[in-house]
């Protein structure tokens, strides 16, 4: 024993003196850097430099190290350095000593004053301020070798359970970390973060080691005291290196251990690796080379989720819909890279707290703005430019982060001598703006606002325009340390305009709109540390205007037309339960209720009974009140997923689902075009209603590193849309007399190897899957291939791409991808003949034939600046060749006939290596 | 140079620069698979039934369709009588009037030389009514001449209809050549080639529909347009309307081939739709069959209008040619030339007119000298 305490209590209240004070004022500074040093070394090097006599409890200290780099600091100052944030205090008296306590700080002078009243007190001594934000990174060590108490102290713990909850944050932005694990090994228990970084722990009462995990940070753990429930905030540092600890999945054993299958989480950094067409990282371009997930072209962003259509994707940012996720037609994903944070990917095991689409859910989310300092970041690449400020509005509680992104493109396309292309013009930009306000520990407010913008103008004739809009407004509130809710308003517009003003008698407008206000609670209640309950509602407006065709001049001879405004309400109630069975089993089940009501005021077609919907049998027409009912669909949904594990990290996972969609995009040609409308379900057009059973098979080799999974899937869509030959859809007001009722099936097995860590990183994913459609009306004379089952659109049997990279150095990387699809299917004209008199072209039966197979290299070149952390700005260069072999993969053949034959073409969009650079930068 | 050079760089950015168009030709495209056409229908009225058998083609066969010859085609009752067709030509197949029973339904088989065996499903005979008018009027808007159908079935039956039509006019070509070189000299000539009568036949799908109407009636469908600017409507113009009743089925036929399009496949184009129609083969059901067979009868009504419009036709000055041949004239010679000539022209009959055939000659605008019987 060093020290007595109660002794030097009573000694150090006999020596105080103004000679001492003022010692004080020239003590030496220190200068020491301390690298998981014992705490003995830092007191003797303290002594040393100082002549400042520590004196403390040994055994308390013996296991504790601490990382330590200062110069030229007060001994107060490393104390408080070394100090802040644990549960030692430190006091020093006149004569040099330094007392190390735990709890309560020993008081080495009276009050000063007491015995001068007319002397200016000197608050020096006991003073605290906060750290400076250096300082508090190098503290995290502390808080992590530090043992810190939750809930009321009692001396005797009683056995049982108790709640931590808190928030995990991003140390040096102050961002919260989304799908972070926290977990205790023994007993195996783990909850992830929430969207807004909150977790709610359930574990045994006592002392605990909790250990966080999440993507791209630095793991890191906190020794716990539990004793009851109570609350712990942790703050995590970002892995400045990200060669080690990026995951694409949240948890990195999550993989296995969760009961989610077929959930793809990719994060800001995984999308940055994989080389796209024009240098710009693109979000959906990088999720079509996930198994499972396919798109009719190369052109074509539309994602077609385990053989589902590419409406039937919930693409959700900040928690409103985007009805059209692309830019120019789809060449682009209309996603700033610059303020996103991550995107997860729902394809078999869908929550219940989404519905309203039939494949998938795309959950994108955006970064918060930096709440400590300002930040501008931007890239330039070949076509496109993009800035994006952020800081704090009130430091520590409110930051904003705006993001714009732009085309160039319009004045390259003007400097073309070419006259065709010089009439052309294409151009697209996109605004985000998200503000985050914490209001207090329990409140905290998300603002979302996201524009985009599209102008494309061929050959100087008709103009197509077309806009998302979207708001969102959430509100996160804990109610108490088991039940925490979000409330979402969002309102979502899409629209489209097409203007024709190449022959004055013929201009004109055509407008197309859909507006949806969406509001939404979604709440989480931890019964107890086997079953989470997630339960809430949500309801949806819908207001569509299917289209309004006008003149655009006066001289135009155009007809007006507009096709009538539509509306409904679609809502849902659901509930969850995550049951943790045994460490080895464990159950999520689910139902959601939605039902959706299409309402006046409207004009229904009706059809004379007892004859097909065809226009030709068209009878007249209903008309339906404002607000009136006019239908009504409803049912069921359930969500259910198992999950066993079979080893330790080997699972197997079966899961079922079942989905309705009350929205359906009409489209007809190969792709989405801008020009496609969304109708909603009305007396004719029924809801869809899918059905998936998937099986699954999830293995991690070493250490969690490489993960190996195997899914099938089988699944059943009623009411699918397809559409009968030959009609057009756009001013169509016959619309359900154009679609044609089909039933899909589809199957697949989907094989994949991850590896996010080390040198060389990515994945290889082989998919095997059908997609097979069949009219419901097998007999009807539009029933395509005789009523039999007929391949969709989208059906490409095989499908193997490797996304791989490779870290030569810290500065330098190399990413190489390559793709391989079986062609898709299309319908080729087989023969003609004439009959009365005219002659006719035959097709083949529907999709029996298929374009020639795809395979793509692309190969792309990532060099970073320097890592100084203190410099203006941050740079990085990418330099990459898109279609490295330079394959002419045809993306569509058509047909065409020209002076009496028939002539079939094929066009490859990107028919030749594509070089590009981009230049990225921040500051 | 420099501009140039940043805008070869630019150049190389843009989507549809990337983008190249290859011609395509899959082996499916070119395959010589050829399908049975059945093309005609059962004629219950007065009329001669009259049915080709042709076969399809390869999209891309300039030649004329081959016709399927040497086939034994019978129409057949429910109730078991069986009437045997005549191949009259190659391919043409003709059934005399007969006396049918309206009540019943018929079907058509066909048995070709290659001994393959296809059948048409049971088709009811539908029943035309008559054509109550046939009208025209002119629509200054459109300058064009606009022909209307007006029908009506008193029994509320027929619901569904279908129209052909023939179209007749008679014109001139520019100039009138009277002369003509036979045997090296120059004649009178015999045969006026400057009247003809030109003769089209409806190539489109015409068809109405009463069934959302309360009562069987069709009025003032417009069928046909005439715009001024053909010329038809100059000297006189008939057309004869042919009205069919139609089955729903073969009304639904007949709809879903009038939407097979031409082009199809690009990127924004619709679904392609596959029509056949009701005959199958009795062995092979990958052995298609094209065509409808229906049982009808046929309604006709002709209106012939002489209205006056377009312009008389206009060529160019006709050339003179030296009635003997001359080196040295700068003129042609009237016996060499390509041109149709006109007649004798200067005081001394010196020289003669000419025009190139498609000035003097009717024919070379598709009709015929020949007058027809009904004119």
């Amino acid at each position: 024993m060093k020290i007595l305490l109660p002794l030097i209590l009573s000694i150090c209240c006999l020596f105080i003196s103004n000679v001492a004070l003022s010692q004080n004022n020239v003590e030496k500074k220190i200068t020491m850097r301390l690298d998981s040093a014992r705490f003995g070394e830092f007191v003797k090097q303290v002594e040393s430099q100082t002549g400042y006599y520590l004196y403390y409890d040994t055994a308390k200290f013996d296991s504790l190290t601490l990382d330590l780099n200062v110069k030229d600091l007060t001994i107060r100052e490393v104390l408080d350095q070394v100090f802040r944030g644990s549960e030692f205090e430190y006091a020093i008296d006149a004569q040099k000593r330094i007392y190390i306590t735990q709890g309560q700080r020993i008081i080495t002078q009276l009050t000063p004053g007491l015995f001068e009243p007319n002397r200016a007190s000197d608050n020096d001594t006991l003073a605290y301020t906060g750290p400076e934000s250096d300082a508090k990174e190098k503290l995290l060590s502390t808080a992590e070798s530090k043992v810190h108490d939750i809930g009321i102290r009692k001396h005797r713990i009683t056995p049982g359970n108790s709640t931590v909850t808190g928030y995990i944050r991003n140390a040096v932005t102050g961002e919260p970390v989304i799908g972070a694990a926290i977990f205790i090994n023994s007993p195996s228990i783990g909850v992830t973060t929430d969207a807004l970084g909150f977790y709610s722990l359930t574990i045994p009462r006592g002392k605990q080691l909790l250990r966080i995990k999440s993507t791209g940070m630095r793991e890191t753990q906190r020794q716990i005291i539990l004793y009851s429930d109570g609350k712990l905030d942790v703050e995590m540092r970002e892995s400045v290196i990200a060669l080690k600890e990026v995951s694409v999945k949240a948890g990195q054993d999550k993989n296995v251990v969760g009961t989610q299958m077929g959930t793809v989480k990719l994060t800001i950094k995984n999308l940055k690796q994989v080389p796209t067409v024009f240098g710009e990282t693109d979000l959906l371009r990088t999720v079509l080379t996930l198994p499972g997930i396919k798109s009719v072209g190369e052109n074509s962003t539309g994602l077609n989720v385990r053989g589902g259509s590419t409406d039937q994707n919930l693409i959700q940012y900040n928690d409103a819909v985007i009805y059209n996720p692309s830019h120019l037609f789809g060449f682009f994903s209309a996603f700033n890279p610059d303020v996103l944070k991550d995107v997860e990917l729902y394809k078999s095991t869908i929550p219940a707290k989404f519905g309203g689409r039939l494949s998938s859910v795309l959950d994108i989310n955006s970064r918060d703005g930096n709440k400590k300092k300002f930040v501008a970041s931007g890239g330039i690449g070949l076509v496109t430019g993009r800035l994006t400020l952020e800081g704090p509005i009130v430091k520590d509680k409110t930051s904003f982060l705006l993001g714009g992104r732009s085309t160039y493109s319009n004045w390259v396309i003007k400097a073309l001598d070419n006259e065709n292309y010089n009439k052309s013009s294409a151009s697209f930009y996109d605004i985000n703006l998200n503000i985050s306000h914490e209001i207090n520990e329990k409140n905290s407010l998300f603002l979302t606002g996201y524009v985009s913008d599209d102008r494309f103008r061929l050959f100087g004739d008709t103009l197509y325009t077309y806009q998302n809009q979207l708001g969102s407004l959430k509100w996160k509130h804990t109610f108490n340390s088991k039940l925490y809710g979000v409330l979402t308003a969002s309102h979502s517009k899409y629209q489209y305009a097409m203007g024709a003003a190449g022959l004055p008698l013929n201009s004109f407008d055509l407008k197309f709109d859909i507006n949806q206000s969406n509001f939404k609670a979604d709440l989480s209640y931890q019964l107890n540390a086997r079953h989470t309950l997630d339960f809430g509602f949500s309801s949806i407006y819908y207001k569509l205007h299917p289209g309004s065709f006008q003149p655009k001049t006066a001289e135009s001879l155009i007809r007006p037309d507009e096709l009538p405004a539509e509306q409904a309400m679609e809502s849902a109630l659901y509930i969850e339960d995550k049951f943790e069975v045994s460490p080895r089993l464990s159950i999520s089940a689910g139902i959601r209720y939605s039902f959706f009501q299409y309402l006046g005021p409207k004009e229904v077609n009706t059809y004379v009974p007892g004859l097909p919907i065809e226009y030709i049998y068209q009878e007249g027409v209903k008309n339906y009140k404002a607000g009136e009912k006019i239908k009504s669909y409803g049912g069921p949904e359930y969500r259910a997923s198992v999950r066993y594990s079979v080893f330790d990290n080997l699972s197997l996972k079966v899961s079922y689902n079942t989905l309705r969609q009350y929205i359906h995009l009409l489209t007809n040609t190969m792709t989405i075009s801008p020009t496609d409308i969304w109708k909603l379900s009305d007396p004719y057009i029924k809801p869809q209603i899918g059905d998936q059973f998937s099986l699954g098979l999830y293995r991690n080799f070493r250490g969690n590193k490489v993960e190996v999974s195997l899914e099938g899937y089988y699944k059943n869509i009623q009411n699918f849309l397809d559409y009968k030959g030959g009609d057009s859809l756009i001013m169509n007001h016959n619309i359900e007399a154009a679609v044609l009722n089909t039933k899909a099936k589809a199957y697949g097995v989907e094989f994949m190897i991850k590896k996010m860590t080390g040198k060389l990183n990515g994945w290889l994913g082989y998919t095997y899957s059908r997609t097979l459609l069949r009219a419901i009306d097998r007999d009807s004379p539009d029933a395509p291939n005789n009523g039999n089952f007929y391949p969709s659109n989208y059906d490409k049997p095989h499908d193997f791409t490797v996304i791989s990279n490779y870290r030569f150095s810290h500065r330098f990387s190399l990413s190489f991808n390559f793709t391989y699809s079986t062609g898709r299917p299309y319908t080729p004209p087989i023969g003609k003949y004439m009959i009365d008199g005219a002659q006719r072209v035959y097709y083949a039966d529907r999709n029996q034939f298929r374009i020639p197979d795809y395979y793509r290299t692309d190969l792309a070149m990532n060099i970073e600046g320097n890592h100084k952390i203190k410099k203006l700005a941050h740079s990085s260069w990418t330099l990459a060749v898109y279609n490295l072999l330079g394959r002419k993969n045809p993306t569509s053949v058509y047909f065409q006939t020209v002076a009496g034959r028939v002539n079939g073409y094929q066009l490859s969009i990107f028919g030749q290596p594509i070089p590009t650079i981009t230049y990225n930068f921040r500051f | 140079m420099r501009y140039s050079l940043i805008k070869l760089s630019f150049f190389a950015l843009l989507v549809f620069l990337y983008s190249c168009i290859e011609p395509f030709s899959p082996p499916e495209v070119n395959s010589d698979q050829n399908y049975l056409v059945v093309d005609g229908f059962l004629n219950v009225g007065n009329d001669t039934t009259r049915i080709a058998l042709r076969r399809t083609q390869n999209v891309n066969d300039v030649a004329t369709p081959n016709v399927e010859s040497g086939a034994a085609l019978t129409v057949e009752s429910e109730s078991g009588e069986r009437f045997a067709f005549q191949e009259l030509a190659r391919g043409q197949y003709i059934l005399p009037p007969q006396q049918y029973n309206r009540g019943d339904k018929y079907r058509l088989r066909i048995k070709t030389n290659a001994g393959k065996e296809y059948l048409s499903e049971y088709v009811v005979v539908s029943s035309t009514p008559p054509i109550d008018s046939v009208t025209a009027r002119y629509d200054s808007f459109l300058d064009a001449m606009v022909f209307y159908v007006n029908t009506h079935d008193p029994a509320n039956k027929t619901q569904f209809y279908r129209w052909k039509f023939e179209e007749t006019w008679e014109y001139r070509s520019a100039f009138y050549s009277s002369l003509e070189v036979i045997d090296k000299k120059i004649v009178m000539r015999e045969k006026d080639i400057n009247l003809c009568w030109g003769k089209g036949l409806s190539g489109g799908i015409l068809l109405g529909s009463t069934v959302k109407l309360t009562s069987d009636i069709i009025k003032d469908l417009p069928i046909y347009r005439v715009p001024v600017s053909t010329n038809k409507l100059f000297i006189k113009y008939s057309i004869l309307v042919k009205q069919y009743g139609l089955s729903r089925e073969a009304f639904e036929y007949w709809t879903d081939l009038a939407k097979t399009t031409q082009g199809t496949g690009s990127l924004f184009d619709p679904q392609p739709s596959q029509v056949t129609g009701n005959i199958r083969s009795t062995s092979d059901s990958e052995d298609l069959v094209f065509g409808f067979f229906s049982a009808v009868t046929e309604e006709t009504q002709r209106l012939t209008i002489t209205p006056r419009l377009g312009t008389y036709p206009q060529c160019m000055a006709p050339d003179t040619f030296d009635v003997v041949c001359n080196p040295m004239s700068p003129r042609q010679c009237a016996l060499e030339t390509t041109s149709l000539l006109i007649s004798y022209g200067g005081l001394r009959s010196e020289f003669i007119t000419g025009s190139p055939s498609s000035c003097t000659d009717c024919r070379t605008q598709g009709g015929t000298t020949v007058r027809p019987d009904f004119w």
